[in-house]
């Protein structure tokens, strides 16, 4: 018979439990889309970020010393890492969130007429198949993407020519009268040779005055074989927390559960620490500026998202609270009525919050579907991409529907309770 | 069942001349015994309402006790004195009142079905017999919105006796009932104090006096005993 009553209100009152659900589906949809881009915003944002660069360096231990020491610029003279051990990279705990890197060398060579240059020789697009299976193309062409190729076109490693060829910057190429396709001599400490130019870069800085080729070619003009002066990596991090920063001070001062916790979590140091695990004698560092960016616009970006996730939540308990009382007040002479037969208040709410909490269901389901259709519109116009459901999605948005749609009828759950059945029966 | 009023008052907060309190029951006490139907009749505004609402315990006194033989109504706190206005008081209010979601026999039952109980059996020919001496037996199964006053009013008056109470109160049970259905109700109330139910009747319909075992009348929130005689 409690279903029977149930059932009469749903029915009876459509209009009004339509308009509940309805709101509560509003508030529900917005929390689902929001929480579904914040619990996904860190890679997106991530992802968005990483155009703009790598957000690590590995440099050989003594270079680092001498920056340190002196706030050099650049790599150190004389220090080197190896070329061999660069697959490694891919190898360590977070090797997914590495999703790119280039070895660089710098080397000094001149020009026909004497001119001196500097040489740097990297990986373009340089393909690498891993123990774990994986594929990858690493190389400048996806960490150096805001360059502007003025003339010709990327160097491509996968192309099958025994030409050597490099990549020229646009002041050099227009004090030498140099172009695409045309073909360039020079000259290294331990050897030389012709260059055909496939492209001329605008990178907007002093690399507008070098020459980029690929890294074995380089490493024979300075006889530095298997030889590399830096890495730049390009990782998916997360923001940095006190423990992170407790970590990239000295890991040393962490407890074991701290040790852990900040090693299973790919914050920036964590994966720093990783790289010189397995890079000998290395030193691998954020990228501050790029790292701290990240980090900020991670932060604010998520904490947007709550607050509209809070206020459609107040909206939608203020809604519901109209909504709910007006039905009590409509049903107060049948609750008088129930109450002035002994009903108990307990029963007389229970019932009232049973009819409220199936409506919100429905509309928290309804709203829970419209919220991934939101989040995969907002992951598409602003990332371009589509937004991941997680699965915790749904036990949240569940406690939230609930904790909305009680807090929304306490007012006529109080009016309820206060509510006397000699004054309603006599239609007061 | 001996029902007693213990120097009850209530009181409601409206601007008078000289004052803001106004006594819809002055200083009352009374006493009630199972067998009886009591009529109290006034005029509309006189305190009869309050004063049945008061002992029926759904209106708590501005001061004075209501005892259920030895039994404090409102020293019970809110669930108990539910409870007991459930298994104790049948209600029969002023008006046309039912739960609009459920048919007549439901509607009949709904002071069992409060407290999440089975309908055993037993029961539910109860509720049966009690339709067949309403007269509203073929209505069982009909939805309260398409029943006349009368038939709303037996529903009522059905609901009220289903637990078997001692103790009955009835606002205005005739009210707004042709001759014959008023005959019917008050043949039913009478029936029930003849079991030795307390039966109380407030009305302003003096027709009630003919089955009536005592009359009161309430004037200016004061009761007072009226021989038959008195009665006009």
């Amino acid at each position: 018979m409690f279903t029977r009553m149930i059932r009469g209100t749903l029915f009876r009152q459509w209009k009004k439990m339509i308009m509940i659900a309805f709101t509560i589906a509003l508030g529900a949809s917005l929390a689902t889309a929001m929480l579904s881009v914040v619990l996904d915003v860190g890679d997106k944002v991530n992802q968005e970020l990483k155009t703009y660069g790598a957000n690590i360096t590995v440099v050989p231990k003594s270079s680092s010393v001498l920056n340190d020491l002196y706030d050099m610029e650049g790599e150190g003279v004389g220090a080197y890492l190896r070329e061999d051990e660069l697959g490694k990279i891919k190898t360590i705990f977070w090797a997914f969130n590495i999703v790119d890197y280039a070895p660089f060398i710098n080397v000094d060579a001149s020009l026909p007429d004497g001119s001196p240059v500097t040489i740097t020789g990297s990986w373009f697009n340089h393909h690498m198949e891993l123990p774990t299976g994986e594929e990858l193309d690493a190389g400048m062409n996806s960490l150096r993407s805001w360059w502007e190729i003025k003339d010709g076109k990327w160097i491509d490693e996968q192309a099958e020519t025994d030409e050597k060829v490099a990549m020229i910057g646009s002041e050099l190429a227009a004090r030498e009268g140099l172009k695409a396709g045309d073909t360039m001599h020079l000259s290294g400490e331990a050897g030389e040779g012709d260059f055909l130019i496939v492209g001329v870069y605008e990178a907007g800085g002093e690399e507008d005055e070098h020459v980029y080729m690929q890294l074995n070619d380089a490493q024979e003009l300075a006889g530095l074989d298997g030889c590399i002066n830096s890495i730049e990596v390009s990782a998916l991090t997360t923001p940095d927390n006190e423990l992170a920063i407790k970590a990239a001070k000295d890991p040393g001062s962490l407890t074991v559960k701290q040790y852990e916790t900040w090693y299973c979590t790919a914050y920036v140091s964590s994966i720093c620490y990783q790289i010189q695990e397995v890079i000998t004698d290395s030193v691998a560092s954020p990228v501050r500026q790029v790292a701290d960016s990240e980090g900020a616009i991670l932060e604010k970006t998520k904490l947007l998202m709550v607050l509209i996730t809070i206020l459609s939540l107040i909206g939608a308990a203020l809604g519901i609270c109209n909504l709910v009382t007006a039905s009590v007040m409509e049903r107060s002479s049948e609750i008088g009525l129930m109450k002035a037969i002994g009903a108990q208040n307990g029963a007389v709410t229970g019932l009232v919050l049973t009819e409220i909490m199936l409506t919100a269901i429905v509309g928290g389901i309804f709203g829970f579907l419209a919220g991934i259709g939101f989040s995969q519109i907002i992951g598409h116009t602003v990332f371009n991409s589509a937004i991941t459901i997680r699965p915790m999605v749904i036990p949240i948005v569940a406690v939230l529907v609930t904790i909305v749609t009680l807090a929304g009828s306490i007012p006529a759950i109080r009016m309820l309770l206060r509510l006397q059945p000699a004054e309603v029966l006599h239609g007061r | 069942m001996i029902v007693k009023a213990d120097e009850i008052t209530k009181q409601f907060l409206r601007k008078r001349e000289n004052s803001n309190v106004f006594y819809a029951v002055e200083k009352t006490t009374a006493e009630f015994r199972g067998g009886n139907l009591i009529m109290i009749y006034g005029q509309s505004g006189s305190g009869k309402s309050t004063w049945m609402n008061m002992l029926g315990g759904i209106l708590q006194p501005s001061s004075g006790r209501v005892l259920y033989d030895r039994t404090e109504l409102y020293a019970m706190d809110d669930d108990t004195l539910s409870k007991f206005r459930n298994q104790h008081i049948g209600m029969i209010p002023q008006g046309q009142t039912a739960i609009h979601s459920m048919n007549v026999r439901e509607n009949i039952l709904l002071p069992f079905s409060l407290y999440g109980k089975e309908i055993s059996a037993e029961t539910g020919e109860r509720a049966d017999r009690m339709l067949e001496e309403m007269g509203i037996a073929d209505l069982s199964a009909v939805m309260p919105s398409e029943l006349s006053g009368g038939e709303l009013r037996r529903m009522a008056i059905a609901r009220a006796l289903i637990r078997q109470p001692e103790v009955i109160f009835a606002d205005e049970p005739t009210g707004d009932l042709d001759d014959e259905n008023t005959r019917t109700v008050l043949s039913i109330l009478r029936r029930q104090a003849d079991m030795g139910k307390l039966v109380m009747v407030v009305t302003h319909d003096r027709e009630v006096a003919e089955f009536a075992d005592l009359t009161y009348r309430m004037s200016g929130g004061r009761l007072c005993l009226e021989e038959p005689e008195q009665i006009v």
